[in-house]
């Protein structure tokens, strides 16, 4: 099916191959979990296999990929044989409307129409998402965007499907939607299936085999015996060694009866709870409960339509609002993007740009600079647009934390970090801790929320259904925020 | 911002809206009377009052409308004086081309508002399309519009990120420049990721792959849109030939 031999991939301007010498061979019908680090080539390689590499990103290639014994030029040459779905399928949607999106492949391939309506109700009834037909791809939620991604992809047919970290951005219940989408495919269709991801998570009992790259090669490869699948990694994050504690000092966030609306549709239902000082909230619930609503309320950008919020001496309730600049003196937001939020042209002046603006005592951030100099072994001088994902999202955390914030709000900082990149952002979280700070984290990770969280915050359509101190939940409990929603 | 899909002017053909988008122009350009002006302007506006626009965009429209009405009467010193205090001297010409200049503002804009808010980019591209325009081309209406909100929403983003690390958005020349240094290069790494991954997306469905593409819902013209081409552009000629072609004078 395919066929890869000494490939080899240098992007324009990197000195380092991101892929070197990868050789493999898939068997019709297998379904690969190919696994690594970030910068571990996976997504290249499978870039190269879909001809995206070096037709539509430019980099060198070398080696040859054959699929079905043949050899590719292009991206759209391939398409009708491998399809890839790309990790984030807001940016992959080309039209308005769900039916619209899934007839494109078939639109191109100048299909009778006849032929292409039968591919778009096949498509979308093997995603389980035949009701969607007529929705606006606005109006879904992120399971739902993922599901139709994947059918617009089927529905050319493709003998290959490559899916690239499909459940990076989504809550636990649309993992399971996906997964389960996926497990109906490699049952009914025996299509070839390749998923990259950065952990094994539940594709590991669906997969026929492992596969795992380290610094653009090969390094592990298995198939599945009667005895099971030997999988590297293990499933679970690491635990915390030193436990957070519950925190009962005192409140420097206090909200009641907080309410936002925006266009007749309520964000936020009646929220009343406590930030104690020191804690480590985990903000959690499904895409779409309100949570990032909530952050930008905590720092003014919003203004809520009623109830009272306090942040240590600011009123930000209706009617009493603070200004986003004033409020942020003292709390510092890392949003979801690490590409939003870089404007400055070298490591060094990104992470001053905050003090900078706030004309504040620089040695905290200086600080910041050398240990990030230190950690990552990149220089000050080094543009920020030229890190990896994971060094971009650590700058992010430091340039937003060192201008003296007493409390830092990080919206999803987790999403498409491999272990180790996630395993650097818990320390940093601890280590905000440990200096006094209170963190409120959103995050879908059940284990960091157990393991290195003081407090929990769980919402659902934009009310609190459940928050207190991370001891006191069980694991039933925990099991069940995601499964029955309201616990 | 489109229309209710039951609205009779979003049935159609978008190629006819855009005919008569254009032949309105023409005649738009073509009056010199402020009273025939004002006409316009109120069925116009009557017109646009059944499409919901953001506030603060109409706002800004009247604003500068009513900005070249007055340029118009306070430096236009044609016609008879109707008030004279000092310098500021007011006439009959500076009314009338202040209410015909500004009226040819508004009313292109506002039926500029009519056909996007009665026409979905995705329709346009089928349009353009099924009338032969070469599909490559024929997607671009439906790809760019397709991003505005998404960019606009980055955009917002990014300010808010701004914001957060203690930079002020004050409005001075000072502000804008530094504003804008700090927006633009987030704002071009993020479309430039956005472009790539789009481009991957549909050219790995084919996208460019054959000189043809089947249309699941093509856009046809029907008898009804050439009717409705023809009609208005029989009611073109006649306001051009009614009005007496004063416009020609400017020639």
């Amino acid at each position: 099916m395919l066929d890869v031999k000494d490939l080899y991939v240098r992007y324009e301007n990197r000195s380092k191959p991101a892929v070197d010498g990868l050789t493999f061979h898939i068997d019709p019908g297998e379904f690969v979990l190919l696994m690594g680090g970030s910068a571990s080539g996976k997504s290249t390689a499978m870039q190269a296999v879909c001809s995206v590499i070096p037709g539509i990103v430019h980099a060198e290639k070398r080696g040859t990929v054959r699929i079905d014994g043949k050899e590719f030029q292009d991206a759209a040459s391939a398409s009708g044989v491998v399809c890839m779905v790309q990790q984030d399928p807001e940016t992959q949607f080309c039209t308005e409307i769900v039916e619209d999106e899934v007839a494109f492949g078939p639109e191109n391939f100048n299909m009778p129409r006849g032929t292409i309506r039968e591919a778009v109700d096949t498509s979308l009834a093997s995603v389980g998402a035949s009701h969607l037909a007529h929705r606006r791809l606005s109006t879904l939620s992120g399971g739902e965007k993922q599901k139709v991604a994947i059918a617009s992809m089927l529905a050319v047919r493709p003998r290959l499907l490559i899916l690239d970290e499909p459940t990076s951005n989504l809550d636990p219940r649309a993992v399971r939607d996906v997964v389960a989408v996926v497990d109906s495919l490699r049952r009914e269709t025996k299509m070839t299936i390749v998923v990259v991801e950065h952990r094994p998570g539940q594709f590991i009992d669906l997969a026929s085999r492992i596969m795992m790259m380290d610094k653009g090669r090969l390094e592990y490869d298995r198939v599945r015996t009667e005895d099971g699948l030997a999988c590297p990694l293990g499933r679970s994050a690491p635990k915390n060694r030193e436990p957070a504690a519950a925190s009962r000092s005192v409140a420097v966030v206090s909200a009641k009866e907080l309410t936002f609306d925006i266009g007749g549709a309520r964000i936020i239902d009646r929220l009343t709870f406590e930030l104690r000082e020191g804690s480590v909230t985990a903000l959690m619930g499904e895409n779409g409960a309100g949570k990032t609503t909530l952050l930008k309320i905590l720092t003014g950008l919003l203004e809520p339509s009623s109830g009272d919020v306090r942040v240590f001496r600011h009123g930000i309730g209706a009617g009493a609002r603070t200004e986003p600049w004033t409020i942020g003196k003292d709390v510092g937001f890392v949003f979801q993007n690490p590409n939003h939020q870089i404007f400055e042209r070298s490591v060094e002046s990104e992470i001053l740009f905050a003090s900078e603006n706030y004309q504040v005592d620089k040695g905290e951030a200086r600080g910041a600079v050398n240990e990030f100099e230190a950690s990552e072994e990149v220089m000050r001088f080094v543009h920020p647009h030229c890190l990896s994902f994971g060094q971009k999202r650590r700058v992010n955390i430091r340039s937003a934390s060192s201008h003296g914030p007493r409390l830092i709000l990080m919206d999803e900082p987790f999403a498409g970090q491999d272990e180790a990149n996630a395993g650097r952002i818990r320390e940093m979280v601890a280590g905000l801790r440990r200096q006094g700070k209170t963190t409120v984290v959103v995050t879908h990770d059940v284990a960091f929320a157990k393991d290195w969280c003081t407090d929990l915050i769980f919402m659902r359509q934009g009310r609190i259904a459940r928050s207190g101190p991370v001891a006191g939940l069980t694991d039933r409990e925990w099991d069940g925020l995601f499964s029955r929603g309201i616990p | 911002m489109s229309a209710e899909p039951d609205s009779s002017v979003r049935k159609l053909n978008p190629i006819s809206k855009a005919a008569l988008l254009a032949m309105f122009s023409v005649l738009v350009l073509f009056v010199t009377d402020p009273v025939q002006m004002c006409v316009i302007v109120a069925c116009v506006l009557i017109a646009k009052s059944q499409y919901k626009a953001r506030g603060i965009i109409t706002k800004g429209i009247f604003a500068f409308a009513a900005t070249i009405f007055l340029a118009q009467v306070i430096f236009n010193h044609s016609g008879e004086t109707v008030a004279d205090w000092n310098v500021f001297e007011v006439t009959t010409g500076g009314i009338a081309d202040g209410v015909t200049i500004a009226g040819k503002f508004l009313s292109l804009i506002m039926m500029s508002w009519v056909f996007v808010a009665t026409t979905t980019p995705t329709e346009l591209s089928s349009a353009l399309a099924t009338a032969g325009f070469p599909y490559r081309y024929a997607f671009l209406p439906a790809l760019s519009m397709r991003f505005v909100p998404v960019f606009r929403f980055e955009l917002a983003t990014v300010r808010d990120a701004q914001v957060t690390r203690g930079m002020r958005l004050d409005k001075s020349l000072k502000g804008i420049i530094r504003s804008a240094r700090y927006t633009t290069t987030p704002m071009l790494m993020t479309a430039m990721s956005r472009v790539n991954s789009l481009a991957a997306s549909m050219e790995g469905r084919g996208f460019g792959m054959s000189d043809k593409r089947t249309q699941l819902k093509p856009v046809k013209m029907t008898a009804f849109d050439l009717a409705f081409i023809l009609f208005s552009a029989t009611a073109v000629a006649l306001a051009y030939f009614v009005t007496g072609c004063p416009a020609l004078k400017i020639f």
